[in-house]
C-alpha cells in the first residue's frame, strides 16, 4: 500500500526536521520545501496527498503557494494545513478564506496537528470541500 | 501604549515570529525525546526533558497572554 505523502514547506530546517520525525513516526512519507517556488514545484511534481504550510517563505509567502495551488485543477483539491509564528489576528481568517483546512500558530501540539491531518485527509479522500 | 488586536501578541511582529519559531523547535524535539522517538531515556533524562517542556509551556503561555 503507498504511503500518504505529506508536503512539509518551512524555511527553517531545524522545524522541517521536528515535523518529519513526528510524521514519519505517525506512517507518513515526508518531503521538503523551503521556499514558495520549490514548494510549487514539489506540489507538481510529486503531488502530495497534504501540506503543512508556513507562511513567512522567501520568493513569495504562503498565501502565493495556496494561490497557485488552487488556481491548478490538479491540485486545488490537496488539503493545506498552515502552521506559522505568524500572528493569529492577520492571519486565520485570511488563511482559512484562502482555502486552508486548519490554522495553528507555533508552537503547535502534537494531538491537535495530528488530528487535523487525519481529519483533512478523510475529507479529502472523501472529495467534500471544506466550505 | 496601544492596546493590541485581538489576537495579537502586544510584541512586535518579528520577535513574536522569532520567538515562537525557536519555541515551536523547543516544544517539537522535546516531546520527540520524552516519546522516546530518539531512544530509550533515563528516568533522570526524562525528569529534565519534562522540566524543559514545562518551561517551554510557561513561555508559550505568556506568549499567547502578552
Amino acid at each position: 500500500m503507498t504511503k500518504t505523502t505529506i508536503l512539509v514547506v518551512d524555511d527553517n530546517p531545524t522545524v522541517r526536521k521536528g515535523l518529519s520525525i513526528r510524521l514519519r513516526a505517525n506512517g507518513y512519507e515526508v518531503l521538503f520545501a523551503e521556499d514558495a517556488i520549490s514548494a510549487t514545484a514539489a506540489l507538481v511534481t510529486e503531488r502530495p496527498d497534504l501540506v503543512i504550510l508556513d507562511l513567512g517563505l522567501p520568493c513569495g509567502d504562503g498565501f502565493v503557494v495556496m494561490e497557485r495551488l488552487h488556481k491548478n485543477d490538479r491540485l486545488a483539491n490537496i488539503p493545506v494545513i498552515v502552521l506559522t509564528g505568524r500572528e493569529l489576528a492577520d492571519n486565520r481568517d485570511r488563511a482559512l478564506q484562502a482555502g486552508a483546512a486548519a490554522f495553528f500558530q507555533k508552537p503547535v501540539d502534537d494531538g491537535p496537528l495530528l488530528s487535523a491531518i487525519w481529519k483533512a485527509l478523510d475529507v479529502s479522500r472523501g472529495e467534500l470541500r471544506f466550505d | 501604549m496601544t492596546t493590541p488586536p485581538p489576537g495579537g501578541s502586544g510584541l512586535p511582529a518579528n520577535l513574536s515570529h522569532e520567538l515562537r519559531n525557536a519555541l515551536g523547535c523547543i516544544h517539537q524535539f522535546g516531546n520527540i525525546l520524552v516519546e522516546e522517538l530518539a531512544g530509550k531515556l533515563s528516568d533522570e533524562q526524562r525528569e529534565y526533558v519534562g522540566i524543559m517542556l514545562e518551561n517551554a509551556s510557561q513561555i508559550r503561555r505568556l506568549l499567547d497572554s502578552a
